[in-house]
């Protein structure tokens, strides 16, 4: 390639360092933490998944050697001229696969440095960080590839808001122990952090993992009895993503499924990839038959959990009320007309008081009565609007 | 690696049936049977894989279960899109999991899946409802492959999984190209243990 054998500007400039210049997102998710084996949880057992970020460094190492200037030009060139908007999904991650299968074989067969990854793992994480390479570099302009993604993504996470009354007696399986399950929560959370699929892929099998940890710690504390199944696996995973209520949900998992090559998104990933877009289907579906409630039920249920996480009536999601008026306005007109009551039995004969200095020490039992009375009240309106949240 | 390099397939196969059949316990006997020394007694997978050892090739299954419970029935078809071959499972003393499975049936016919109905607990005969004879009628009808099984005794189940693998076409190329781009556990031929009283 011409530009590889160009001046030393040139060469700066393909640093792959510097290689996404400024039309990414934030600071890269390199600089966050990485779905690492470290993680306090069941390791992740795919070859494929061990030590990512190392194998991550090495590559971007390797690219700074002299024989993958082209290669590295090559990359730029790709996401510079990848269109930012007006394809499909599909279409785009069909460029990018293209793009990758045939870069990938030229790379390990004609660039010096990764050719001489003689052995499968060395190559197999050569391509994987190929792909994380190419994709993160791509973020900005294939995450929120169609237009109504970002819609899509507040309308399941209202929806998710609106099913927080949902317990394991509605999804059919027994209760376990819900603070076994923070780390799938956390981990579920977390695929929004990372730019690359892999990653985000690493988040969706830490979450089953610590789900299937749970699942068999029950059975094998109930004494046995049946396998571990999707019968229970599903309900888990749906009452974890319930939880987690993930930021970003539809599109962060619309990505994984575009955007990882079909050739690693293969058996238990493509298992529990697909685990989680049937949970997302059945949230986006779920009405009172399939949750054992009665039509009347599942409305104020809803009515009152969306109310309880601070949307208007009219079905926006305002910014977190956390004065006691915005909290106020969200509570139900019967729980409002007692607060209104107690509040005008309220004397608040100290709001003239302007510094402590007037305040007499026969004031404060008066004083102390009143606040306390306050508080009672600003609980009443937390509790009735922060309410079945467990 | 010795010996004559065997071929190796991966096939996805998925488990449907009603949540009581015995799914699960089916396949946790199917992985057991061949490979328990490896495996956790009882605990089973929401997805496990599998091999058959076929002469000159190998079958590796990828095993997806779904969620049989009526409430999850409408995702299911997320499941069984593309795969390979599909067991559908009832059990012979409930006729209700019978006319669910003969739903799936009828819901897979027509797509390239090759379907396998698997009458499960053969070992409560005493309280079976559905009839051998009827069920084989009815499979023959629908040209799909049909056994009686026990995950329990271990009847009939490493045939019944053998038996697809032996039908399943091997003629696709991709499973191969897959396999050897990224090393996704090929092996040479899978130890094979005897029998299948593995079940403890």
């Amino acid at each position: 390639m011409d530009e590889s054998t160009s001046n030393q500007d040139a060469e700066k400039q393909q640093d792959p360092g510097e290689v996404q210049g400024s039309n990414d997102a934030p600071q890269s998710s390199e600089q966050m933490t990485e779905p690492q084996s470290s993680e306090p949880m069941t390791e992740p057992a795919t070859s494929s998944s061990s030590a990512p970020r190392n194998e991550y460094l090495a590559f971007r190492e390797m690219l700074k050697h002299e024989s993958a200037l082209p290669l590295a030009a090559k990359l730029q060139e790709f996401v510079r001229n990848f269109p930012e908007g007006g394809i499909s999904r599909d279409q785009a991650a069909d460029r990018v696969h293209k793009f990758l299968s045939s870069t990938q074989e030229w790379m390990l067969s004609k660039v010096v440095v990764f050719a001489a990854e003689a052995d499968e793992a060395g190559q197999q994480s050569a391509a994987e960080g190929l792909e994380k390479f190419l994709v993160m570099r791509l973020h900005g302009k294939i995450f929120w590839l169609e237009k109504s993604d970002p819609e899509e993504d507040e309308m399941v996470k209202r929806r998710i808001d609106s099913l927080s009354w949902v317990g394991f007696q509605n999804l059919g399986v027994p209760s376990v122990d819900v603070t076994l399950l923070d780390l799938a929560v956390d981990q579920l959370r977390s695929m929004d952090k990372f730019k690359a699929p892999r990653d985000k892929m690493i988040c969706i099998l830490n979450a089953c993992r610590v789900i299937n940890d749970v699942l068999k710690r029950a059975i094998v504390e109930s004494g046995g009895g049946r396998p571990l199944a999707a019968d229970d696996f599903l309900p888990l995973l749906i009452y974890c993503l319930i939880l987690a209520n993930p930021p970003r949900l539809h599109s962060n998992i619309e990505f994984v499924a575009a955007f990882r090559h079909p050739s690693r998104l293969i058996a238990e990933d493509a298992y529990f990839l697909t685990a989680l877009q049937s949970a997302v289907a059945f949230v986006k579906d779920a009405g009172p038959k399939v949750l054992d409630v009665s039509e009347e039920e599942f409305k104020q249920l809803c009515a009152e959990s969306i109310a309880a996480k601070g949307y208007a009536a009219n079905g926006t999601k305002p910014a977190e009320a956390v004065t006691a008026a915005e909290k106020g306005l969200e509570l139900s007109a019967d729980v409002r007309k007692v607060l209104a009551e107690r509040i005008s039995t309220l004397r608040l004969q100290f709001e003239g008081i302007q510094s402590v200095r007037h305040l007499r020490v026969g004031d404060l039992p008066q004083l102390l009565e009143e606040y306390r009375e306050m508080a009672s009240i600003l609980k009443k309106i937390q509790i009735d609007t922060l309410t079945d949240d467990g | 690696m010795s010996g004559a390099a065997q071929n190796v397939f991966h096939f996805k196969l998925v488990l449907l049936g009603d949540a009581s059949v015995g799914k699960s316990c089916l396949v946790v006997r199917f992985a057991k049977g061949e490979f328990y020394e490896y495996q956790e007694p009882t605990i089973g997978a929401a997805f496990m894989t599998q091999t058959v050892n076929l002469n000159s090739e190998v079958v590796k299954y990828e095993i997806w279960d779904t969620a049989g419970q009526e409430r999850y029935k409408s995702l299911v078809p997320m499941y069984y899109r593309g795969a390979a071959a599909a067991v559908i499972v009832y059990d012979i003393t409930s006729k209700e999991s019978f006319d669910a499975a003969k739903g799936w049936v009828s819901e897979l016919q027509g797509t390239n899946t090759l379907i396998a109905l698997a009458g499960n607990k053969v070992d409560l005969e005493a309280s079976r409802v559905v009839e051998r004879e009827a069920v084989r009628a009815y499979a023959e009808q629908m040209g799909v492959l049909f056994m009686e099984t026990s995950a329990k005794s271990g009847q009939n189940v490493q045939e019944l999984f053998r038996e697809i693998a032996v039908r399943l076409p091997k003629d696709s190329e991709e499973d191969d190209e897959k396999a050897k781009g990224f090393g996704v556990g090929v092996k040479g031929a899978a130890p094979k243990a005897a029998g299948c009283c593995g079940w403890s």
